[in-house]
């Protein structure tokens, strides 16, 4: 059985290919510009434009495709059953039979999302894959930086940011514990749609306050060592991938705009 | 009987995150055992808890009971966390206790004495109002009341003070004596208390088995 921390997410992939020798800042660029851009026009040309670098990326990466997150078998009944309502709705283009007429329009705009969601989904990893979470915080500090001006409290939204970052491996491990403990105190299937309800709901309140809990500790331990603080600001070292990683973007995000005026 | 037959697990197996936790693992633990797991951080030692407690299936070799394949389907084995709050499924002390189970508050009240928590005070409690000490010994209550034959404790003194600590060894010390024990800890100042088999730990390797005190000998010889 797949579980979440049999998902890896964000997880670094130790290597030194140009991908993983890129500045995070960059890589957090290319992300969210790109992810920006084609979540705002998601026609099938935008998403094919912000394929082409997530493709370079990913064979430049030279990640083994066992990293490759593995979701459970639910996971897809779950999606080809919304593909089978988003059938159900019709639309143009139609086939029109004797018997029936079928519209295809709700499938390919679920066919159209499912890519999209595919290629977002796939900028974050290739960046979990190839960045350590470490060097999040000081590129989201330089790149929050002129923000500052407008008084913005870029310290705390980085430290906010990166909390919840370092916080998710922890979240999945209390996760596996409820779980544990639900399967060895209440190790009986449940069989009823109200037994299951009651199962999600004391997993869920479970982890509700075990994340509260946590939470308030580490508040508890960031008040102790004095707050918040400035985060650490490195120096960023430009190299030859970054400048091709940027004009990469810069050129993906500026024809998607185009397209969005034609 | 429990029996691990080169047991051996790989966390993440097939993937770039590989890790092998335990290797070769040949253990049998008689009805009625009690025994302390002790090793470094890494060595393997809450890997083999799970395992023990039927919650994670190795990936190498088997682990029976009684010559049957452990399944924590059959209610035979139990396991207390060191996280305790995670345990604690249902707002009140009582209404924990009986999860899962249809018990009257005879048998509420007699898993409590059996943690030396006084049902008077405790039974209507709520879960959030306890200590961290307390909270772990209700835990230790629900998992109890299920008279399992096999229980394992993952750190069970860690983070306690002292008079919590000194509670809950007495607990430990005198566990129903049907019973099979298996206390999983860094923490050996009482083990003789609690254990009378010492199992010591290395890079997923049983490198020491025998008494209490002989085996922690071994752990802290260079």
């Amino acid at each position: 059985m797949t579980t979440a921390s049999d998902l890896h997410l964000l997880r670094h992939v130790p290597g030194n290919s140009p991908v993983h020798r890129m500045w995070a800042g960059t890589k957090l660029l290319a992300v969210g510009g790109i992810g920006i851009a084609v979540v705002a026009e998601p026609t099938w040309i935008a998403q094919g434009i912000a394929a082409v670098p997530l493709v370079l990326a990913l064979l430049e990466a030279r990640v083994p495709l066992t990293a490759v997150p593995r979701p459970p078998l639910w996971f897809w009944y779950l999606i080809a059953f919304a593909g089978f309502l988003a059938l159900t709705a019709g639309g143009k283009p139609e086939v029109h039979t004797p018997a029936i007429t079928l519209g295809f329009g709700g499938l390919i705009d679920w066919l159209r999302f499912s890519t999209l969601t595919v290629i977002v989904l796939g900028y974050a990893i290739v960046l979990g894959w190839t960045t350590h979470l470490a060097d999040l915080g000081p590129a989201l500090t330089r790149l929050f930086g002129p923000l500052r001006i407008v008084r913005v409290p870029v310290d705390e939204v980085v430290a906010a940011v990166t909390l919840c970052v370092r916080c998710l491996p922890l979240l999945i491990d209390e996760m596996r514990t409820l779980y544990a403990v639900r399967q060895l105190r209440h190790p009986q299937v449940p069989a009823t749609l109200k037994e299951e309800i009651q199962n999600l709901h004391d997993l869920l309140v479970g982890a509700l306050v075990s994340a509260l809990r946590r939470a308030r500790e580490m508040a508890d331990a960031i008040e102790a060592r004095g707050g918040v603080g400035p985060a650490p600001r490195l120096p960023v070292r430009w190299g030859g991938p970054d400048y091709i990683a940027l004009a990469m973007t810069a050129a993906a995000v500026g024809l998607i705009v185009l397209l969005s005026f034609t | 009987m429990l029996v691990l037959d080169h047991v051996g697990h790989v966390y993440s197996a097939g993937t770039p995150w590989a890790h092998r936790a335990l290797a070769d693992v040949n253990l049998q633990l008689p009805d009625r055992s009690r025994v302390i797991v002790v090793g470094p951080n890494g060595s393997g030692k809450s890997t083999l808890a799970w395992i023990l407690a039927g919650l994670l299936k190795p990936s190498e070799g088997t682990i029976t009971l009684d010559g049957e394949e452990l399944s924590i389907a059959e209610g035979h084995t139990a396991m207390a966390f060191q996280h305790a709050r995670l345990q604690l499924l249902r707002p009140t002390v009582r209404a924990d206790v009986r999860f899962g189970l249809d018990l009257d508050d005879g048998a509420v009240d007699s898993a409590l004495n059996d943690v030396a928590l006084d049902p008077a005070r405790f039974r209507e409690r709520r879960i959030d109002e306890l200590s961290g000490g307390e909270q772990r010994r209700v835990a230790l209550a629900g998992v109890l009341v299920r008279h399992p034959r096999v229980l394992v404790l993952d750190e069970p003194l860690a983070g306690l003070d002292a008079p919590s600590r000194e509670s809950l060894v007495q607990v430990l010390g005198r566990l129903p004596a049907d019973l099979t024990s298996v206390v999983v800890t860094h923490d050996t100042e009482d083990a003789e208390r609690i254990a009378d088999r010492a199992l010591l730990l290395g890079t997923g390797h049983i490198v020491a088995d025998g008494p209490v005190a002989q085996v922690l000998t071994a752990a802290v010889t260079p």
